[in-house]
């Protein structure tokens, strides 16, 4: 379906026009991310709201050492500003920058991907589930999103204090109706190529099965070329495994922050996924400022921020060395993919560490509790 | 404590003690980094030089040259051609017609020119030249691989242009072997060009069908298939008693170690002396011919540095680099006489080893199955014999960076770790928006913007000095001096609007590093791609940083540092490096003589950056774009 579009623009617009339709969808992801991080922003103070009027945080109150606007309000995390910085976050990082100049389809997936996310935010589910349906079908991975955003509604629906009879009965009602939105997404590709099985192999299964083996910045590549192929479907499992299993946990343990919970889950798959863009590193960190109440509280900045940067500096180099100027090989390059990504996936734990600890300090007070011989504890993530 | 802070008790005291202890560790490290790259050449941490590739068998095949008399027969047709008519008839037309008539190989010329690339007009004229290229296919090989023996008709000299004859003559004997012997396994292709650099490069984009702004070249009409290795033969006089190898190609690549072994262990059992071309004291003592020679550290430091300071330019040696640009290994032969003694037979010997020399090495890269891999890509030469590889100098450079490593460490601590709770600091944040939107944006803005001028500019220099009727030298030197003095003027320009309010020190801090972040970057990379540059620029630059960047009261103090970052502009700093570089290494001595010094630094600069121009080589554009604008962001901040 997508290869249709693309065709059909490309015959609207000449070659030379073509990059003003890039631009375009690059200024409306844009103010795509502001309004993004406007709402949410918005329903991180609500909910800290709602939680302290109903009680939840009387320890955090009654510690010794307060800091007055610890939690968050409309008036001490200003959602204008904010917005406005994850906004020029996008427009100004280059990861973004080089995606638009290079003119990938990325951004269009991105696109889709925002418009979901804005609907999500302003409760009009059914389209939201629309525009999953159809990124899902395009990077099967995004198949996994639909677990945060189940989470999503239900915390909003307990803030409209509304009694959830069964939570069963609302994870398979929304899950029936997105795998259908699904369904419907995926006859509707059948039917453009005339009910023809053959595309299911070149698109879905290829994504899945990774049969080309062009190096880019992800961890698939390599080491499949370094196995036999006796081992390679194994290793596949494995790797598809570890992409699409950090869902449900993620999403049990940050039931009460789903909104981190939700860009947690965006950051991992697009580290795990086979076939990664820096672009959607770009988007991942775009969205960073919304929760930039966090940073104080995280613990490595400095490794992750060095690891970032070396990484996306040195990989077209060492991409040149290899490819280029022949005097490394492929393992340079492979070395900087592995420190980007590990970059990234610290980026993405240091998150996941500061909101746990945060929700510690609401739930539990500031006070650092004492262990059983006395001294103070440490709090480390197991 | 309270759990507000992000970090636990241990990790404030890794902060504080990196504080304490940092300025301590960095003088240690840097002058560790220094002491412990001039150890390098010693015995105890060389290692010597080996074949990796057992393939190759250097110097194990009987030689198939037996006499000289073919040999000065070519010659001396050659020197003729060249002694009558005033040289006009010894060129490309030449070479090939004797290559097609008379050893009856497949030859062709290739015309091609060169195009001034800072006048879009013909005032400077097009310069045409014409090259002259043979193979000799082998008799039972598929052609699919190939080895070039390429050699320029004329060598530039000091004065005035040399003829190549002896290595054109070598051309061809070598493809009368091509043609009868049916040993080859790949093709030869021979190569004579013109106009030195110029020629090369047409040939060489002609065969990858690669496109250059300058040099326009036609089409080639055969091409041998891939080519594994490459040699240059550069012969200003037959009677050579001695081989120099030049091998740094452009923007610092070197090829792999096991040609240079090669040759040196083939000359080696031919017993005819060998050396690199930066070696200069080389070891006439020719009793080690079944060991390596001692190791001798002082002059294998000289040799180092020499070899450092060929690298950073990023200009290539001799004609050789051209062709690792697609890595094809290369390497350049050079004969010299270093002495006088005339015999006859004497002569001739030397002639035989020397044509010799050169059949076992192609006899040798014959032997390959696959391309050159096993050896070094990344090394140093102190001597012809011993080699320091990446493993082993980057630990030095590392150490030397060290200073500015541990200040980014400590300023980010600083930046991160105090927070002042008291107020609120939303209102803060604001504030220290605007602040850093006044110190470090519109700074960097201005070092970048003319970073980016000195990067564009040179056709506009010379625009300017043509208008103002100055020769091209003088033009560029001038608007380049002219830009370094505005940069100069601009902290006093500048000065209401540098500086902050409020919130002060915590902007500061943040300028400092970016600053030094950019300087670590630039750094960096550029020590994977070209090494030698990168030493001298972080071997200078570490220090000033930091210097730039503290706050000193006493006056005193206050003026060595402004005084010592002037001499930190990128073009003093360079040519300071070039005044040492002729007084120790080309013994000018231009400390008596200031004026001669300014002619010949602009000559030197003009060519530099018309060649950089030509031949694609990107030294001079990344200092202007990227060292030029750290200068100057620290040459602000020095001011604060």
């Amino acid at each position: 379906m997508m290869i249709n579009i693309y065709h059909y623009l490309i015959q609207l617009f000449t070659n030379k026009h073509i990059i003003y339709v890039f631009i375009l969808i690059d200024c409306l992801n844009s103010i795509l991310v502001y309004k993004i991080s406007y709402k949410i922003i918005q329903f991180n103070c609500i909910m800290e709201n709602f939680n302290k009027t109903n009680g939840k945080y009387a320890r955090l109150f009654e510690s010794k050492e307060k800091k007055d606007d610890f939690l968050l309000t409309e008036k001490n995390f200003k959602p204008i500003f904010w917005s406005l910085f994850a906004m020029v976050c996008y427009l100004f990082n280059p990861l973004n920058l080089a995606c638009c100049m290079s003119q990938t389809t990325v951004l269009i997936q991105h696109f889709v991907l925002l418009m979901w996310l804005n609907f999500l935010l302003n409760g009009k589910i059914f389209m939201s589930y629309i525009f999953l349906a159809i990124h899902a079908n395009i990077a099967v991975y995004s198949l996994v999103l639909i677990v945060p955003s189940i989470s999503f509604i239900r915390q909003k629906k307990i803030f409209k204090r509304k009694q959830i009879k069964s939570e069963f009965n609302l994870i398979s009602k929304h899950a029936t109706v997105f795998v259908l939105l699904f369904a419907c997404v995926f006859m509707f590709n059948l039917y453009l190529e005339n009910f023809n099985t053959r595309f299911i192999d070149c698109t879905y299964l290829f994504i899945l099965k990774v049969r080309d083996l062009v190096p880019n910045m992800g961890l698939f590549w390599y080491f499949l070329t370094e196995m036999f192929d006796h081992f390679i479907t194994f290793f596949i499992y494995v790797f598809q495994l570890n992409a699409f299993l950090y869902s449900i946990p993620l999403t049990l343990r940050l039931k009460n922050e789903p909104l981190v919970n939700l860009l947690i889950q965006i950051g991992l798959l697009y580290v795990f996924k086979s076939y990664p863009n820096i672009g959607e590193t770009g988007l991942f960190t775009s969205f960073l400022p919304c929760v930039a109440y966090l940073f104080p509280l995280m613990r490595n900045v400095l490794v992750f921020t060095c690891m970032l940067i070396a990484g996306m500096v040195l990989a077209p180099i060492m991409f040149y060395l290899w490819l280029g100027s022949g005097g490394g090989n492929a393992n340079f390059y492979f070395a900087i993919t592995l420190v980007y990504s590990v970059g990234q996936i610290f980026l993405l734990v240091d998150v996941f560490y500061a909101c746990l600890k945060r929700e510690f300090i609401k739930l539990n007070g500031s006070n650092v509790p004492l262990n059983t011989d006395g001294k103070p504890a440490n709090f480390t993530l197991e | 404590m309270s759990l507000y802070k992000s970090d636990s008790d241990n990790k404030t005291k890794l902060f504080e003690n990196v504080i304490k202890f940092g300025p301590v560790l960095s003088i240690l490290g840097y002058l560790s980094g220094i002491v412990y790259f001039s150890l390098l050449p010693h015995e105890s941490l060389i290692h010597g030089t080996y074949i990796s590739e057992n393939a190759l068998l250097p110097g194990l095949v009987t030689s198939d040259i037996y006499s000289t008399d073919s040999i000065f027969n070519y010659y001396h047709f050659l020197k003729d051609a060249y002694e009558n008519n005033g040289g006009k008839g010894y060129n490309a037309e030449l070479i090939h017609d004797i290559f097609a008539n008379k050893l009856k190989i497949e030859s062709y010329t290739q015309n091609f020119n060169l195009s001034n690339p800072f006048s879009n007009s013909e005032t400077d004229g097009i310069k045409s030249g014409t090259n002259a290229y043979a193979f000799g296919r082998a008799q039972r090989a598929d052609g699919t691989e190939s080895i070039v023996i390429s050699a320029p008709i004329y060598l530039s000299g000091k004065k005035k242009k040399i003829p190549n004859l002896f290595g054109i003559s070598q051309l061809f004997i070598l493809a009368d072997l091509a043609k009868t012997r049916p040993y080859w396994a790949k093709d030869l292709i021979f190569v004579a060009t013109d106009m030195e650099h110029v020629g090369i490069q047409a040939w060489i984009n002609s065969y990858f069908e690669a496109h250059s702004d300058s040099i326009k070249g036609e089409n080639l009409r055969a091409r041998g298939g891939s080519i594994q290795a490459a040699l240059n033969l550069e012969f200003s006089d037959i009677n050579t008693n001695k081989l120099e190898i030049k091998l740094e190609g452009p923007n610092g690549k070197l090829p792999n170690l096991d040609l240079f072994n090669t040759i040196i262990r083939i000359c080696k059992s031919m017993q005819f002396e060998c050396s690199l071309e930066s070696e200069k004291s080389a070891n006439s003592d020719f009793s080690y011919y079944h060991n390596r020679p001692p190791v001798d550290h002082v002059s294998g430091l000289i040799n180092t540095v020499n070899m450092m300071l060929k690298q950073a330019t990023g200009v290539p040696s001799s004609l050789n680099g051209y062709f690792l640009n697609y890595r094809i290994e290369a390497l350049t032969i050079s004969g010299t006489r270093t002495s006088f003694s005339s015999k006859r037979s004497q002569q001739k010997q030397n002639v035989l080893k020397t044509t010799r020399i050169v059949e076992s090495t192609l006899r040798s890269v014959n032997n390959l199955l696959e391309r050159f891999h096993q050896s070094f890509f990344f090394y140093l030469l102190p001597s012809s014999h011993y080699y320091i590889s990446i493993g082993m100098y980057m630990p030095a450079f590392g150490l030397i960076f060290l200073p500015v490593l541990i200040k980014i460490l400590s300023l980010w601590f600083e930046i991160f770790s105090n927070k002042k709770s008291t107020h609120s600091d939303r209102n803060e944040s604001g504030l220290l928006m605007l602040d850093l939107l006044k110190c470090v944006v519109i700074k960097f803005m201005i070092s970048f913007l003319f970073g980016i001028v000195l990067y564009l500019g040179t056709p506009f220099f010379l625009m300017f000095g043509k208008k103002f009727q100055l020769s091209p030298k003088d033009a560029l030197m001038n608007c380049y001096l002219a830009m370094m003095a505005n940069i100069l003027m601009t902290p006093f320009i500048f000065r209401s609007k540098f500086s902050s309010s409020g919130n002060k020190t915590e902007a500061e801090n943040i300028n400092k590093l970016i600053i030094l972040l950019f300087l670590t970057i630039f750094v960096g990379t550029i020590s994977i791609l070209n090494f030698s540059l990168s030493f001298f620029v972080a071997i200078f630059y570490s220090p000033i940083a930091l210097l730039a960047i503290q706050n000193v009261q006493n006056r005193l103090a206050k003026f060595f540092k402004l005084a010592m970052m002037v001499v930190a502009c990128p073009i003093v700093y360079f040519s300071f490096i070039y005044l040492l570089n002729q007084y120790f290494f080309e013994n000018k001595n231009f400390f008596t003589n200031p004026g001669q010094f300014y002619v010949s630094l602009s000559e030197k600069f003009y060519n530099f950056v018309l060649f950089s121009q030509i031949s694609q080589i990107w030294t001079y554009e990344m200092i202007n774009l990227f060292l030029v604008p750290i200068w100057s962001a620290l040459w602000i901040t020095a001011f604060n």
